[in-house]
């Protein structure tokens, strides 16, 4: 589409209302004014915050006819999308969209996360047609009155608008519009979006919630301490996703949950040397506890967000293969179910209070004077591990041949895994320019060894399924079906060994092993005089 | 994009009153819709109170000389716009004959707008030529109004064996009845009679009404002026039909205000 100018909005000051309009353009323009109206709109975002994040507004109506509701998306450079969609316990997929633009749009964007209602504005509107000679409408003005509904109920003023927007083919009529509605109000275009500031009105926070660590360490502080303050984040992070882990909001609440137990994981094991208390012992236990009773269900949604990949990949016929879809589907019911109780368990309560009251002590150490021997500095620590877990995983890798055994590559995805963590939770006190190249490496070699490793997991997991699918009605058919599923994923993972050796040069080069060896030594550290 | 023909040889019988109240319709179902009126007469053009000039004429716009998105007009319906009639599309059947492959040519010509458009409603003139040929060529659905005359259904009769001998790529053709005076027994005597000949015909019936006259005085499509009118049902009717014959999604019309 040609482009179209972007809509602009001004705030209006106080009684400037239609007839300030036709102050503002008489003599210019006819004005036609239509009955006025008066809606809700409820604004979407996901949990984290990424409509906000791409600058873009989605909302949808209140008024529902068989649970469907309109739903548009308003972005700039673009001309507003809409579509109707049901809205299920408050939320929004956009895979339940019908096909079309904006189901397009919205699954770029929201990448499978379901839209959650961020806040609820009621607006009064008065449309005003800006017209020429013809009665034409040229220019569209929208004098608007929002209101935000507290949770109470109660609907709090926020300040008038116009909203000019363009027609099509009459670009000099909307800028001429424009200009005379900018001259009469006297304010240049809007400093905020209704939504950012019915947000604030409400005392929302905008932007959604991150799953980022975002932990700045001090490289000289006790590792002991730094730990503590990295793992209170990371059970921020966790307690924020465990609502919509426990609702089934969408899967990547689960996702993020199990990324922080890991990594909170990953930081005790590094840190072992100075956390040696009998208390993070035991939370070393709960945590694996919480990441065996989420796997199951974890597992299940990765093989059912890759299905149509798989079935398109291995050239099945989908409807073989509905059975072995619903079989999955059920699997996943039935751990879920088990994953929740386990969730809302007392076991996991004490676990979690235990934690969080040895974390409280962890942040606190080194703040009094008397807290004996200190830890080393973390900056110290971490260079060590990342240095030995480097050269481990080179030694294991140079190791690695056409005639190895997939252990192999098992073990040094697992070592990679831990690179990994150590880089993404301690990296951020070394400069960007250290450690972004070792990361980009290292990350090229895991997606081999993911999908090498990922791929004989799913294959094992779909032939073990093989019983059960044959018993079932339309069995027989999937299970030739699943042959080819089963083919297709063992292509892809020759493709993936015969890679391997592509990606791993140069992450075992020597230009990486000084980036690690040299580049990452403790006095390098940001804030440090380096060597 | 789907592309939707009104089609007739026949003039008169509410081509264009079924144009631009469909793609009315469409743009309030939230689908991004463009009329392109092809008849030189541009009613649809007055209907939308824009004015019937193109620039480059008929001849830029089918050899691709002129970027079409640079000559298309927002309507008074939000979602909805216009490529305007010009009074050089008189000589399009001439244009059309000098280029390569003139029947595909329509569909090369909407083809930049696949994006930007989820309906595309062809606005014809009255006639069967080149240009009705692309126009065939290019729909995924015809939509026929029949004024229910024995005339009438000769004519149509004679369409079905054009469009089933001639064209490669067969709209589907939704036949409905248009102008209707339930007050003559021949029109009575026919909707009755012919939708078991003919399945292309549907269930939706198009009253001769005065508000659908009346457009002319609104300039605007009755569905937007009187929406609570007989004629604005079932205009309603017949564009829920058409959505399921050609496959439309549009199961969840809107809520009206």
């Amino acid at each position: 589409m040609a482009p179209v100018p972007d809509p602009v909005e001004l705030i209006l000051p106080e009684g400037f209302d239609a007839h300030g309009v036709r102050q503002a353009l008489g003599g210019h323009f006819e004005v036609d004014l239509a009955p006025p109206s008066s809606s809700d709109r409820v604004f979407l975002d996901t949990f984290d915050g990424r409509m906000h994040a791409a600058g873009v507004t989605v909302w949808r109506e209140v008024r529902t006819r068989s649970g469907q509701v309109p739903v548009t998306l308003e972005e700039p450079g673009a001309r507003p999308m809409t579509a109707r969609c049901p809205v299920v316990a408050g939320r929004i997929v956009a895979s339940d969209l019908p096909d079309g633009a904006l189901r397009t749009r919205l699954r770029a964007l929201s990448a499978g996360r379901a839209l959650l209602s961020t806040v609820r504005v009621r607006i009064d509107r008065q449309p005003v047609g800006v017209c020429n000679g013809d009665g034409k409408t040229v220019t569209r003005i929208v004098i608007e009155d929002p209101s935000v509904v507290l949770p109470s109920g109660v609907a709090a003023p926020l300040r008038r608008r116009a909203r000019i927007t363009p027609v099509l083919g009459y670009g000099r009529a909307f800028a001429r519009t424009t200009k005379l509605m900018t001259a009469a109000v006297g304010v240049d275009a809007v400093d905020e979006t209704l939504v950012a500031e019915a947000m604030a009105a409400a005392h929302l926070p905008v932007g959604g919630v991150s799953s980022k660590v975002g932990v700045d360490l001090d490289p000289d502080m006790r590792a002991d301490r730094a730990s503590g303050l990295l793992c209170r984040r990371l059970a921020e992070i966790v307690e924020a996703n465990l609502p919509g882990t426990l609702a089934d909001i969408d899967t990547e609440f689960l996702h993020d949950l199990r990324v922080a137990v890991r990594r909170t994981r990953s930081v005790l094991k590094e840190m072992d040397s100075v956390l040696t208390s009998a208390e993070v012992a035991r939370a070393r236990d709960d945590l694996k506890w919480i990441q065996a009773v989420t796997g199951p269900t974890r597992d299940l949604d990765v093989q059912l967000e890759g299905w149509s990949t798989l079935v398109t990949s291995a050239r099945a016929p989908a409807d073989d293969l509905a059975v072995l879809h619903e079989l999955l589907e059920a699997r996943r019911a039935r751990a879920f179910t088990v994953m929740r109780r386990a969730l809302r368990s007392e076991r996991f309560d004490h676990a979690w209070t235990s934690w969080r009251r040895e974390l409280d002590h962890l942040c606190a150490v080194g703040v009094e004077p008397d807290d004996g021997e200190p830890a080393a500095p973390v900056a110290e620590l971490a260079s060590a591990r990342i240095a030995s877990v480097y050269k481990k995983m080179t030694k294991l890798g140079s190791a690695i041949d056409d005639g190895s055994p997939p252990e192999d590559l098992h073990d040094l995805r697992k070592r990679g895994k831990e690179l990994r963590y150590l880089l993404e939770l301690f990296g951020g006190m070394w400069p960007g320019k250290a450690v972004t190249p070792l990361v980009d490496v290292l990350k090229e070699l895991q997606d081999v060894l993911g999908r090498f490793q990922d791929g004989q997991v799913q294959a094992t997991y779909l032939r073990d399924l093989g019983p059960e699918l044959a018993t079932a009605p339309g069995g027989p058919d999937a299970l030739i079906a699943l042959g080819g599923v089963l083919d297709a994923l063992a292509a892809d993972q020759r493709l993936a060994r015969e890679t391997f050796a592509k990606r791993f040069a140069p992450f075992a080069s020597a230009k990486t092993r000084a980036l690690v060896i040299d580049g990452l030594r403790p006095e390098r550290a940001r804030g440090r005089v380096t060597a | 994009m789907r592309v939707l023909a009104t089609y007739n040889i026949k003039g008169g019988v509410g081509k264009t009153s079924a144009a631009v109240n469909l793609a009315a319709l469409a743009a309030r179902d939230g689908l991004r819709t463009l009329v392109w009126d092809l008849d030189p007469q541009g009613s649809a053009t007055f209907l939308f109170r824009i004015k019937p000039k193109v620039r480059g004429g008929a001849s830029d716009l089918v050899r691709g000389d002129s970027e079409i998105h640079d000559v298309l007009k927002g309507t008074d319906v939000e979602g909805l716009d216009l490529l305007p009639a010009d009074f050089s599309y008189r000589h399009m059947d001439l244009v059309l004959d000098d280029v390569r492959r003139p029947t595909r040519r329509l569909a090369k010509v909407l083809a930049p707008l696949a994006d930007d458009y989820d309906v595309v409603i062809l606005d014809c003139p009255p006639s069967i030529s080149l240009v009705s040929e692309s126009v065939f060529e290019a729909a995924d659905g015809l939509l026929v109004p029949l004024v229910p005359t024995t005339l009438s259904v000769r004519t149509f009769e004679r369409l079905l064996k054009f469009v089933a001998a001639q064209v490669d790529r067969r709209p589907e053709i939704v036949a409905f009845f248009s102008m209707v005076d339930r007050r003559k027994r021949l029109h009575r005597e026919l909707v009755a009679e012919l939708p078991a000949t003919y399945a292309s015909i549907v269930d939706a019936i198009i009253p001769s009404a005065t508000d659908v006259e009346r457009m002319g005085l609104h300039r605007a499509p009755v569905v937007t002026f009187a929406p609570n009118g007989a004629a604005a049902k079932a205009y309603d009717a017949l564009w829920r039909e058409t959505c399921q014959r050609i496959g439309l999604v549009n199961e969840h019309p809107p809520d009206h205000p």
